[in-house]
């Protein structure tokens, strides 16, 4: 009985059910859609990285992990194996064998980590070989040659068939060299495979080391990857105490830091939604409760329990809440399974996308029913939350007053009734006036649906204010720490930073380019890969060569140390180095550090210097990567001359870059020079903004669709309850064209309430955490392959950016309206009149 | 074309509403002229067609068939906004149930009217407390109808329907909900109005006490005018 009741009145205003469903299914196939799209990118994401090369676990003599070194090979590397793949979790296993070298070609070079393998068994644990583009894989274990990546290749033009020049430390600490013929290329789309690895059998690797029985891990692939933390301590007994077991998320810590982050933001995301659903159904759920506030009353006069009542109103809410469960899921899971199955293109953004490893051009998001069921539970049972109120007003109602149409809502505050006041006179016009009196008429509902409004607009403000922070902090650390706003360079440079094209008459670019408008400072530089070793590792680094006197107007790397000092004028055999870096290679400060780097002609140049001084920017990719000299010394190691790489600027106003790049254009052409603008020079950078911007535009529209339809019940309930006043007005004599202006000035008044409340809080929200920043660490620690990311986020206001959105808002809001408007402008009078 | 004297006029006036597709017959083919100064009841049982017949002559409904004029005009085929025009210049409306805006003051809601017709505020503002003070209300002019009795919220509806100086003023079932006392109050307040400014009156009634005191007496039963009196002047 109380179920055909509630569907009943349910059915009775199918407009508002309507609208009520639509917006529970909105968000609800939003929420599906959006973890479908999540899982989807972090299944690929771990899919791919683990199964071209990480694999899913792997095996170290402990230590390895935290210090990778020959040192800590594993000694009987035959027994682990065995052992290992004694255990029934694990469906293949294979030895490897690892080290740093310099790959050169002629004179280019790049430090990379080379690995030498079992082919066999390397092909039933990676899929490496799958993704050869040029040339072939290894075919049995007495083939030679080695397999480098597709980057790798074009950094140093290196084809199948071209060989290879190694220059690393052998395992007993002398200068290994070796020509290697590149057998194949492959192109996996992850950049520390496709740009930094190279493979090659076993017999050869251990050849060029000079370790005839060498292994450093042992690489596995699970029968079940989910079952990593079983196997993982299955593991850990089989092959003893004195190994460790390391499983993905550790091998690969930038893929699972990257996962967590889309899940956190995913939850962010989806708590959002749930407060904007909630709001959603509070709204119409009172109002069908107050607009039968004589019915109730009927019905408990009739002699209608309390308790019947509550759960009518509780079974209306449910059946609200389960037709927009099934249209949402229908909708929500329909799309996700249609997208998985076709894929979204996300090309535009390839740059970007290549800063999440493993990610490729195309997502296909994941439908999975424990995801479904907790979205759809929690809908649901926000739904029936948010019925208690109302269910519990009905069920209190007293009969008589409520027979009578008197809710509390009614009762009349009688204001004035001693002496007699002078007639007060309204300034406002007076349909300005009756619309916001209408919203104070009905405080409730006028409250809930501002809420909901304000509550969008509040997410809104700090997910831009994030995002424009986000966006500015690697924007400006990447060009505060590492390129300025503008590099003037040969053509080409950045391709593989090969000595011969540095330039002559650095002096006299400098000097035409400072007094250029705009350019707030100028400083040469010398820019090359390398490898930078201490006594006992190796790490391939970026060197640059540095004008100690005008590098602090270009980066602001002399403000971020933490040991040392930065380089002065002279100090000609000094280095500093990034903290990261420093651990890596186990160097302190005062201690030597050897750094090899293809010079000019061909020849490898060499050069120990000491460590002066160590920064620390929070962002590994630098504190990692990076190490400075002197102007004169990276020159003289190169055998450069007085040439340099580039002169990098810094801008007055970053935002002019374009504007400054086209005035220096002609300037430095005449010299067969270029100006890369920081977005050219930071594709990576450029392309993560763009990225972060494009989700961050998606996520809003959804709220904004949200909040619309929130708006729009909330129209349609108050031109029905007011259905006999229009009526009334209407016989009066009103216009309509007065009567939608009256309910399209309750909805401006409405979302300029919102506005208010939300861009204050919102900015507020924004400030608070603008100053002492939101720390990310736990996320973004070790990850490095977003340029300047640091642990701590600084939200943003950027008006500019906020303006165009929020004004889209507000116009959709009041458009909505208009609907509602328009049918309460073309109501019937006589019937409006009766209407009940 | 109606007689110089009539200032509302049906001519064979039908009115058939659909209920689910089925024909209901409110009014059928009735013509009656109101004269200016008229004071007229509709009396007849509930369905016989008082209050169609007053919502066709106040332009709030259109006739099935027949014409209605208002004045010189002949309103049958009108647009919205133009009916709504003639309602508001020539016609005042009192609702059974006073239907006073609710977010609206007293002196508000007798300003409503003069304000859409583009009264300037001072002059509105005067008139509308001249017609509360003159009806009784003084000192309730800044409360809210549901702050006000039932005989109150019904004198600002006259006071509303009368501010704009309508051509005739249209009660439907004005007592219907007061008590004898403030009925019979409200009714001596229309009856001087109608003497004393020569505001034209025809309302639609069950109560004997109105019809008691109305000077034409206009009764209709299922749908048809049923006899039609004029009382001597008393």
């Amino acid at each position: 009985m109380i179920w055909k009741l509630a569907l009943r009145n349910v059915l009775r205003n199918r407009r508002r059910s309507g609208i009520t469903v639509l917006s529970i299914a909105v968000g609800l196939a939003a929420l599906t859609f959006l973890w479908g799209f999540i899982d989807g990118q972090n299944r690929q994401m771990v899919n791919n990285t683990t199964r071209y090369f990480a694999g899913d676990a792997q095996v170290h003599l402990k230590g390895y992990h935290d210090d990778p070194s020959l040192d800590r090979a594993i000694g009987a590397g035959d027994r682990v194996l065995a052992a290992v793949r004694a255990d029934p979790a694990v469906a293949a296993a294979t030895v490897r064998l690892e080290t740093t070298v310099l790959a050169s070609r002629a004179d280019r070079s790049r430090g990379i980590a080379a690995f030498g393998v079992d082919p066999a068994g390397e092909s039933a644990v990676s899929d490496l070989s799958k993704a050869i583009v040029d040339g072939r894989a290894f075919d049995g274990p007495g083939d030679s040659g080695i397999l480098i990546g597709a980057d790798l290749a074009e950094a140093l033009a290196l084809r199948a068939g071209d060989d290879l020049v190694l220059v690393g430390q052998a395992y007993d600490g002398s200068v290994a060299s070796a020509r290697v013929p590149v057998r194949g290329v492959f192109r996996t789309k992850i950049d520390d495979l496709d740009g930094y690895v190279a493979v090659m059998p076993m017999a050869v690797m251990r050849d060029f080391l000079a370790a005839p029985s060498a292994v450093t891990a042992v690489a596995v692939r699970l029968r079940d990857r989910g079952a990593l933390a079983a196997a993982t301590e299955s593991l850990s007994i089989r092959v003893g105490s004195d190994h460790e077991v390391v499983g993905w998320p550790v091998l690969l810590p930038m893929v699972a830091v990257s996962t967590r982050f889309h899940e956190v933001m995913g939850i962010v995301v989806l708590a959002i939604f749930f407060v904007m659903v909630a709001a959603g159904v509070a709204n119409p759920v009172l109002m069908a409760v107050l607009e039968r506030t004589r019915e109730f009353g009927i019905m408990l006069a009739l002699g209608t329990g309390q308790s019947l009542l509550f759960r009518l109103v509780v079974a209306e809410a449910a059946l609200l809440g389960g037709a927009g469960l099934l249209l949402g899921n229908a909708v929500g899971l329909g799309a996700t399974a249609a997208f998985g199955r076709i894929g979204i293109d996300l090309g535009a953004f390839a740059a970007g996308l290549r800063t999440m490893p493993g990610l490729e051009d195309v997502i296909y998001p994941v439908v999975r029913a424990e995801r479904s069921l907790f979205i759809s539970v929690m809908v649901f049972v926000i739904a029936l939350l948010m019925a208690l109120y109302p269910a519990l007003r009905a069920a209190t109602l007293e009969p008589v007053a409520a027979i009578r149409g008197i809710g509390e809502r009614g009762k009349a505050r009688v204001r004035g009734r001693g002496e007699p006041a002078p007639a007060r006179r309204s300034r406002w016009p007076v349909f300005v006036l009756i619309a916001a009196r209408n919203l104070l008429r009905n405080r409730k509902r006028s409250a809930i649906t501002a809420f909901a409004a304000a509550f969008a607009i509040v997410a809104y403000v700090f997910l831009y204010g994030f995002f424009d922070g986000f966006a500015e902090q690697i924007v400006g650390n990447s060009t505060g720490y590492l390129t300025g706003h503008l590099q003037i360079e040969r053509q080409g440079l950045r391709r593989d930073l090969a000595p011969e094209l540095a330039f002559e008459d650095a002096g006299g670019v400098l000097k035409a380019v400072q007094a250029m408008p705009g350019v707030a400072a100028a400083a040469p530089r010398v820019q090359a890969q390398a490898l930078a070793s201490s006594a006992t590792k190796s790490v391939g680094v970026m060197l640059y060569g540095v004008d100690p006197d005008l590098e602090p107007g270009i980066t602001i790397l002399h403000r971020t140390f933490v040991e040392g000092t930065p380089l002065a004028r002279g100090a000609e055999r000094d280095i500093v180095i990034g903290r990261r870096l420093a651990e890596k290679i186990g160097a302190r400060l005062g201690e030597k550090i050897v750094v090899m780097a293809p010079g000019l002609a061909g020849e490898l140049g060499t050069a120990a210097f000491r460590v002066r001084g160590i920064f620390a920017t929070e962002s590994s990719s630098f504190d990692g990567a990076m190490v400075f000299v002197t102007l004169p010394a990276a020159q003289r190691m190169l055998g450069l001359g007085d040439r340099v790489s580039s002169v990098n600027l810094r801008l007055v106003d970053r935002s002019q870059v374009d504007a400054v790049a086209r005035q220096l254009a002609p300037v430095v052409a005449s010299r067969g020079l270029v100006a890369s603008t920081w977005p050219e020079l930071l594709t990576r950078v450029a392309d993560m903004v763009g990225l972060v911007r494009a989700i961050r535009t998606v996520v809003v529209a959804v709220f904004f669709l949200v909040v619309a339809l929130a708006v729009m019940n909330t129209v349609f309930m108050a031109v029905a309850e007011r259905t006999r006043e229009f009526g009334v007005m209407m016989a009066l004599g009103t216009p309509p064209d007065a009567i939608v202006r009256m309910v399209v000035y309750e909805t401006v008044a409405l979302m300029l309430l919102a506005s208010v409340v939300g861009y204050t809080v919102g900015a507020a929200i924004v400030s608070v955490f603008g100053s002492v920043g939101l720390d990310l660490s736990r996320f973004y620690k070790d990850y490095s392959a977003i340029p300047g990311l640091t642990g701590i986020v600084y939200p943003r206001l950027e008006w500019a950016s906020l303006i165009g959105p929020g004004f889209g808002l507000f116009l959709a809001s009041v458009a909505v309206s208009l609907y509602p408007a328009s049918r309460a402008a073309r109501l019937d009078p006589t019937a409006a009149i009766r209407h009940t | 074309m109606p007689t110089p004297s009539a200032i509302v006029r049906a001519d064979k006036a039908t009115k058939v509403y659909q209920r689910d597709s089925i024909p209901v017959p409110a009014l059928h083919e009735t013509s009656v002229e109101i004269l200016e100064g008229d004071f007229v009841a509709l009396v007849g049982p509930s369905g016989s067609g008082k209050t169609t017949l007053l919502n066709l002559i106040g332009g709030l409904d259109r006739p099935t068939s027949g014409r209605i004029w208002v004045g010189a005009q002949e309103i049958t085929s009108l647009g919205r906004k133009a009916l709504a025009e003639v309602r508001l210049r020539h016609i005042g409306f009192v609702f059974q149930e006073y239907n006073l805006v609710p977010v609206l003051s007293a002196l508000e809601n007798v300003e409503y009217v003069m304000l859409l017709q583009g009264v300037d505020e001072e002059r509105r503002r005067q008139e509308a407390l001249r017609l509360l003070h003159e009806l009784g209300l003084e000192g309730l002019e800044n409360r809210r109808p549901n702050e006000l009795s039932g005989g109150q919220q019904q004198r600002v509806a006259v006071a509303r329907a009368i501010a704009a100086r309508p051509m005739i003023v249209l009660p439907d079932e004005p007592t219907a909900n007061l008590d004898s006392q403030s009925g019979s109050a409200l009714m001596d307040m229309m009856r001087r109005l109608n003497e004393e400014q020569g505001t034209t009156f025809v309302f639609s009634t069950h109560d004997p006490m109105v019809v008691e005191r109305a000077r034409r007496v206009i009764r209709l039963r299922d749908g048809r005018i049923e006899a039609d009196e004029r009382k001597a002047a008393s």
